[in-house]
C-alpha cells in the first residue's frame, strides 16, 4: 500500500524531509517523477504507464500535503516503518486502501525508482 | 479611556500607538479586512490565543535587559491588564495573556513610560535581538555584546527595509565560543570575536546565516569567520533587503530565510548582498559603546547583617546558582524559574531588592530563567536570605531538572498536547527518583507543544514534542521523543534525532529507560552525546520501541498531563505571519500609503527610508496588476520578472525602460536626496499609469 495523508493534515511540513522517495509535496506544488529518484526521461511506470518523468505534474491536493502514489514504497528498502506517518504530529499519514501493494511490489517500485 | 493621549513624549511612539487603537476601531466597524488588521497588529506584539476574544501581548525586551523600574513597570501592567502572570519566553520577552484587545493601546502607553516597547515583537518583522544572559559579566568574552545587540534593535526598529518581510526574522548575539545565544539556529547568529589586524586588536564576529528549528530544522551556514563590528549594521541591512526581495510570500510554511539559503546556497546569496551595497544607509557604522562601559554604582554601601540558617544548603545553591563575573568581587545570582513563569507580587519585591543592593539590572534568560548581575561578594547571603523569602533559591540552574517548555496547549493555539504537564511530571521524576542528577549542567531536557519548536525540543540532548496518536477511533495525547541534540560550541549545533512516537503518559517511563540505560551502560566519566553517538540511533529505538506499542492502552493514557478530562484535540493555524491579501483594491490602497511614507520621510530628510518606501509601493503595484491576472506573486523578485513578461514586453503598459531596469535603481544609485525626489516621483507616475490602465480594463470588461 502507499501511505495517503487525509484532510486531518495540519500543514507542518515535518515529513516533507522524511521521504526517502521525494514523493511528498506541499500542497499545490507541482512535483515530477526525477525528483529525488535517479528516473530520466521518457519512461515506462511499473503499471506501464508511459510518463516524462521530467515533465512538471499537477499537484493531487491544493490544500494539503500530499504523496505521489507512484513514488510512495511506505519507506520499504529504506526503513523499518514509514518514516511519514512516525513523525507526523497528528497520525495523518494512513495506509490508502486505493494502492494496495504486497511487500514484493514495494521492493521492485523502490528499485524501480533508484535503480 | 484617552487619558493615555498626552502622556507619550515621543511623538514617533505616539503616532503608533493612536494608529493602534484607530486601527483596532475600524476593525470593530468592519472598515478593515481582519487579515490587515491581524498583521497589523502582531507587529505591535498583539497575539491570538487558544482561548478567544483575550490576546496575549508579547513585549518586547532586547536582551532580556530589565531595570528595576522596568519590571516594577512590567508587573504593573500585568496587574492591570492580565491576570498577574509574567512569563519569560526562550527568546528573552515577558509575555501576559488574557488581555482585551480594546485596551491594548493603552497597555503599550503605560510600558512607554519606562522605555518599552511592543513594538515587532510579533508578526513578519526583526523579532526581539536576543544575547549571552552573560554578556557583560563573562569571564571568558572577548568583549561584551550587548552594545551591538542594541544597536542592532535599535537601528532595524521602524526600519522601512524590514516592516513588511515574508516572515520573521530572528537574531542572537553570544559573547563567547561557548554559543549560548545559539547562533546556529538564527537568521544570523553572531559570535564575538577579536582579531589583530595591523597590530591593532579589532572587535568583530563570527557570522552564522539562515538556521533555523521549526519542523524542518536547518543548521546556519557560516556567513564569516570574521566580520568587523563596524559592519555589522550594513550586514545585516544587506541580508535583510535580500530576504524582503526574493523571500517566499505564498507559501508560509516555505517563507523563512533558511529555505531561500537551500534554493540559492551561500556563494549565490553573498552575491545578491553584494549586489545590495551601493543602496545600504551607511557603509560603515561604528557603534558607540560608553554607555555599556560605565562603572557599575550601586545605592547604598550599607551590608545588612543576615544569619543564614541552612549554611549546607547555602553552599549547594551557591555551588549551582552563583556565577563569579570577570568584574572582580561581583556575582551573578541564577534565579531558577519553573517553566518560564512567575507572579506580579514576586516582580516587585526582586525589583526592589536589585535596585537598593544590586547595580539596578537583571536579565531574563534564553532558558527562561532570570540572572541577577552584580551583586557583591559580601551580599550574596543577604540575597539568599531575601530569594528565599520569594522561593527564588532552588537550586539547579541551568541544569536538567531546569527543564524548558513551552506554554503549549495551555494558552497556545497551536498546541497539539501538554508540554508544561509533562515538563512538571518530568522535573519530579528526576527530583525524586534520579537524585543524583539534579545538579547535572550536561544534559538538557527541552519540551514543545507541537512542531514549530518554540520549546526548542529539537536542539536538546533528550527532546520532547507534543503529538497526538490515533487509537482505532480513539485519540490519545502524545510525544515524539528526540536525542542527541546539543550545543558544541563555536556555531556548531546539532539537531535531534525524532526516535520513537509514544503515549503522553509514557513521557516519564522513556526518561527512565534513557538515564537507566546511560547509567548502566555508559563508560566512566562518559558524556551522555558521547554515548549516544557511540550507540547509535537504531539501539536508542529499539530501547524504546516497546513505549509505542498502542494495543495495551488504559483508560489514563487518553487523559492529558495536567488534565482531568479525555484529550481532546484543537489545533488552529499560527498567526505568526500576516496572511496574503490578494484583493487588488486592497492593494493599491496599500500603495498609496507607502508613497505616503514616502513623501513624508523626504520631508524627514530620511533618503534612504524614502527610497525603500518607493520601492515597497512600486512592487506592491505591480503586484496589484499580476494579481488581477492571476500570475505568480511569491517572491518581489519573482514580481519584478513577471511585470516585464507580463506588462511591458508585450505593450500592454508604456515605461521609458524595462520594468527591472526601473525598479533597480534602487541598487545602482547611491541614496540621496535627488535620487529620493526623483523616484518617488517615478513611484507615483507608475502608479498613476497602473490605475489608469486598471480602471480601463475594469471599463472594457
Amino acid at each position: 500500500m502507499a501511505i495517503i495523508i487525509t484532510d486531518e493534515c495540519i500543514n507542518c511540513g515535518a515529513c516533507e524531509p522524511e521521504c526517502p522517495n521525494t514523493a511528498i509535496y506541499e500542497g499545490a506544488d507541482d512535483w515530477k517523477y526525477s525528483e529525488g529518484t535517479s528516473l530520466t526521461g521518457k519512461i515506462k511506470l511499473v503499471n506501464g504507464i508511459a510518463v516524462d518523468t521530467e515533465e512538471t505534474q499537477e499537484a493531487v491536493s491544493d490544500e494539503y500535503y500530499f504523496i505521489v502514489p507512484d513514488k510512495c514504497t511506505e519507506c520499504k528498502g529504506f526503513h523499518e516503518e514509514p518514516q511519514c506517518a512516525a513523525v507526523c504530529p497528528v497520525d495523518c499519514c494512513v495506509p490508502d486502501d486505493n494502492h494496495i501493494e504486497t511487500e514484493e511490489e514495494l521492493l521492485a517500485k523502490q528499485k524501480f525508482l533508484h535503480n | 479611556m484617552q487619558s493615555f493621549r498626552t502622556e507619550i513624549e515621543n511623538p514617533i511612539v505616539e503616532k503608533d500607538i493612536l494608529e493602534l487603537e484607530r486601527k483596532i476601531h475600524l476593525f470593530k466597524e468592519g472598515e478593515i479586512d481582519e487579515e490587515r488588521f491581524r498583521s497589523l497588529r502582531l507587529a505591535r506584539g498583539v497575539y491570538g490565543q487558544r482561548q478567544l476574544g483575550v490576546q496575549m501581548i508579547r513585549i518586547k525586551l532586547p536582551y532580556g535587559k530589565v531595570t528595576s523600574e522596568q519590571l516594577h513597570r512590567i508587573a504593573d501592567v500585568s496587574d492591570e491588564y492580565s491576570r498577574g502572570r509574567l512569563h519569560i519566553t526562550t527568546r528573552q520577552d515577558i509575555q501576559i495573556h488574557y488581555v482585551s484587545l480594546d485596551r491594548t493601546p493603552e497597555l503599550w502607553a503605560q510600558l512607554e513610560k519606562d522605555d518599552i516597547t511592543l513594538r515587532e515583537a510579533c508578526g513578519n518583522a526583526v523579532r526581539n535581538v536576543t544575547a549571552s544572559e552573560t554578556a557583560g559579566i563573562d569571564v571568558n568574552e572577548p568583549f561584551d555584546v550587548s552594545p551591538y545587540a542594541h544597536a542592532t534593535f535599535e537601528f532595524f526598529l521602524r526600519n522601512p527595509v524590514c516592516q513588511e518581510m515574508g516572515r520573521k526574522f530572528k537574531m542572537s548575539f553570544s559573547g563567547t565560543d561557548e554559543d549560548t545565544a545559539l547562533s546556529f539556529m538564527h537568521d544570523l547568529g553572531f559570535i564575538a570575536k577579536v582579531k589583530t589586524i595591523n597590530g591593532k586588536e579589532v572587535k568583530g564576529f563570527k557570522v552564522m546565516l539562515a538556521g533555523g528549528l521549526g519542523s524542518q530544522p536547518r543548521h546556519a551556514d557560516v556567513f564569516y569567520e570574521f566580520l568587523d563590528a563596524d559592519l555589522l549594521i550594513p550586514t545585516i541591512e544587506g541580508v535583510l533587503r535580500v530576504f524582503d526581495r526574493y523571500g517566499e510570500r505564498s507559501k508560509r510554511a516555505k517563507a523563512r530565510l533558511k529555505f531561500l539559503l537551500k534554493d540559492l546556497g551561500v556563494p549565490a546569496f553573498v552575491e545578491l548582498v553584494e549586489a545590495e551595497k551601493k543602496a545600504l544607509a551607511y557603509q560603515t557604522y561604528p557603534i558607540d559603546t560608553k554607555t555599556f562601559e560605565k562603572a557599575v554604582v550601586f545605592e547604598t554601601t550599607e551590608i545588612p547583617k543576615v544569619t543564614v540558617e541552612d549554611k549546607e544548603v547555602y553552599e549547594s545553591w551557591k555551588a549551582t546558582n552563583v556565577i563569579q563575573q570577570k568584574q572582580e568581587g561581583l556575582f551573578a545570582i541564577g534565579i531558577k524559574v519553573h517553566l518560564g513563569d512567575f507572579y506580579t507580587d514576586k516582580a516587585h519585591l526582586l525589583a526592589d531588592l536589585i535596585k537598593k543592593y544590586g547595580a539596578n539590572e537583571l536579565r531574563f534568560t534564553l532558558r527562561q530563567n532570570i540572572l541577577i548581575r552584580h551583586v557583591r561578594e559580601e551580599l550574596l547571603p543577604l540575597f539568599y536570605v531575601e530569594l528565599k523569602k520569594l522561593g527564588f533559591v532552588a537550586s539547579g540552574y541551568n541544569t536538567i531538572a531546569d527543564i524548558t517548555a513551552c506554554p503549549g496547549t495551555d494558552t497556545c493555539n497551536l498546541g497539539i498536547s501538554s508540554s508544561t504537564g509533562i515538563a512538571a511530571e518530568l522535573e519530579r521524576v528526576l527530583k525524586t527518583e534520579y537524585p543524583q542528577y539534579v545538579n547535572n549542567k550536561e544534559i538538557t531536557i527541552k519540551i514543545s507543544g507541537c512542531m514549530n519548536a518554540c520549546g526548542q525540543h529539537n536542539m536538546a540532548h533528550i527532546g520532547f514534542q507534543g503529538m497526538s496518536i490515533k487509537v482505532g477511533a480513539l485519540l490519545a495525547p502524545a510525544l515524539q521523543v528526540l536525542i542527541g541534540g546539543g550545543v558544541p560550541g563555536d556555531g556548531q549545533g546539532r539537531f535531534a534525532d525524532k526516535l520513537v512516537k509514544v503515549p503522553s503518559k509514557r513521557g516519564p517511563e522513556s526518561l527512565r529507560v534513557l538515564l537507566n540505560d546511560f547509567e548502566i551502560n555508559k563508560e566512566e566519566d562518559e558524556e551522555f552525546l558521547r554515548y549516544y553517538d557511540r550507540k547509535g540511533k537504531t539501539y536508542f529505538y529499539d530501547l524504546l520501541k516497546h513505549l509505542s506499542d498502542t494495543t495495551n492502552l488504559t483508560q489514563d493514557d487518553f487523559i492529558d498531563w495536567g488534565q482531568s478530562e479525555n484529550y481532546i484535540k484543537a489545533i488552529g493555524v499560527g498567526e505568526c505571519a500576516g496572511v496574503v491579501i490578494d484583493l487588488i483594491a486592497t492593494l493599491l490602497f496599500a500603495s498609496e500609503e507607502k508613497l505616503e511614507n514616502a513623501t513624508k520621510a523626504i520631508e524627514e530628510k530620511q533618503w534612504s527610508d524614502s527610497i525603500y518606501h518607493s520601492y515597497a509601493a512600486i512592487i506592491n503595484t505591480a503586484k496589484a496588476l499580476l494579481t488581477a491576472e492571476g500570475a505568480k506573486t511569491n517572491t518581489q523578485a519573482g514580481i519584478i520578472n513577471s511585470f516585464d513578461e507580463v506588462f511591458i514586453i508585450t505593450n500592454k503598459i508604456d515605461l521609458d525602460s524595462s520594468f527591472a531596469d526601473f525598479v533597480y535603481q534602487i541598487n545602482t544609485i547611491e541614496p540621496s536626496e535627488n535620487f529620493a525626489k526623483k523616484y518617488v516621483a517615478e513611484a507615483k507616475a507608475f502608479y498613476t499609469k497602473v490605475d489608469a490602465y486598471r480602471k480601463n480594463v475594469v471599463a472594457i470588461s
